[in-house]
């Protein structure tokens, strides 16, 4: 099973989820961590979400900004196996993140190849001329 | 070659783009939708999250019928994915060739029963289904290539 969190100071998570479903649909497994919202326990939050999930599941978790405490807390569970962790969350990333990993697959490479994708990152729509062609048969 | 016809309502999605395809080893994927045509940020979405080396067609209902019809997916390892269950029908009415249909992912509401994890179908849809079935299709359920098929019969 693969379990998604996605972890920010604040609601960006909450609300950036919400975006995600409206396009891509809803994600199976979903975790949501808002953190300094009402407290400052950061440790706790963390702890709490990932003590949830069974050892043998897969985790992607995705948080909000690199150097970031959020980030930094679940860096502690890097030796985890089978926990990936992206830092940096943007729509099209997690669009495409759900979009394309599922259960069975080479969770590591898919993480890889989209992170380093232009797809993932911000355009500056100024500079692109032309539109995603369209395929014919 | 028709791969698979695919009812999910989230059409191009990990379940397809990775285990479908991959199971398959299909080289091109038809997305048949009236509404999705017309919806630049979903097609858009739907080119970004289609696996590499994948050729991705988006067509309306017609124009899907007419390409099938026309003999052009012919040289293709196809799957085809439609979002209803009623659309489904109107391909398989349009296509005779299509003899097995795969429920795959619908949505839930108050008016639907749900017969597996992911499929959930109203009144209408389960009439449609024994519509198909009494026709000779074949309508079962997987979510994903390597699940055991459960025919819609079994569980309607």
């Amino acid at each position: 099973m693969i379990h998604f969190i996605l972890a920010s100071h604040g609601t960006l998570a909450k609300g950036m989820y919400e975006s995600v479903k409206l396009i891509a649909g809803e994600i199976e497994n979903i975790h949501i961590i808002t953190a300094f919202v009402d407290n400052n326990d950061i440790k706790g939050m963390v702890s709490g979400e990932m003590d949830s999930i069974p050892a043998e599941d897969t985790v992607i978790a995705v948080t909000d900004i690199l150097g970031g405490s959020v980030n930094n807390e679940f860096m502690n569970y890097l030796s985890r196996k089978r926990f990936y962790l992206i830092a940096g969350m943007n729509l099209p990333l997690l669009v495409q993140l759900s979009l394309t990993v599922g259960e069975g697959d080479d969770i590591d490479g898919a993480i890889k190849e989209l992170v380093h994708s232009p797809e993932a990152a911000p355009v500056y729509c100024n500079e692109r001329s032309e539109q995603a062609e369209d395929e014919e048969f | 070659m028709i791969k698979l016809v695919r009812v999910d309502h989230r059409l191009l999605h990990g379940q397809v783009a990775f285990s479908w395809t991959n199971g398959l080893n299909a080289d091109c994927i038809l997305v048949a939708s009236d509404s999705v045509v017309n919806d630049e940020v979903w097609k858009t979405t739907l080119k970004l999250g289609k696996p590499s080396g994948v050729k991705l067609v988006i067509k309306n209902m017609e124009d899907s019928i007419k390409a099938l019809n026309s003999g052009v997916t012919d040289k293709y390892n196809l799957i085809i994915v439609v979002q209803t269950i009623a659309d489904a029908k109107r391909l398989a009415e349009g296509y005779t060739e299509i003899k097995s249909i795969n429920l795959g992912n619908t949505k839930e509401s108050s008016v639907t029963k749900q017969i597996s994890k992911q499929v959930f179908v109203t009144e209408e849809e389960q009439k449609i289904v024994k519509e198909l079935i009494g026709k000779g299709i074949e309508v079962e359920i997987r979510a994903l290539v390597d699940d055991s098929k459960i025919l819609a019969s079994k569980v309607l």
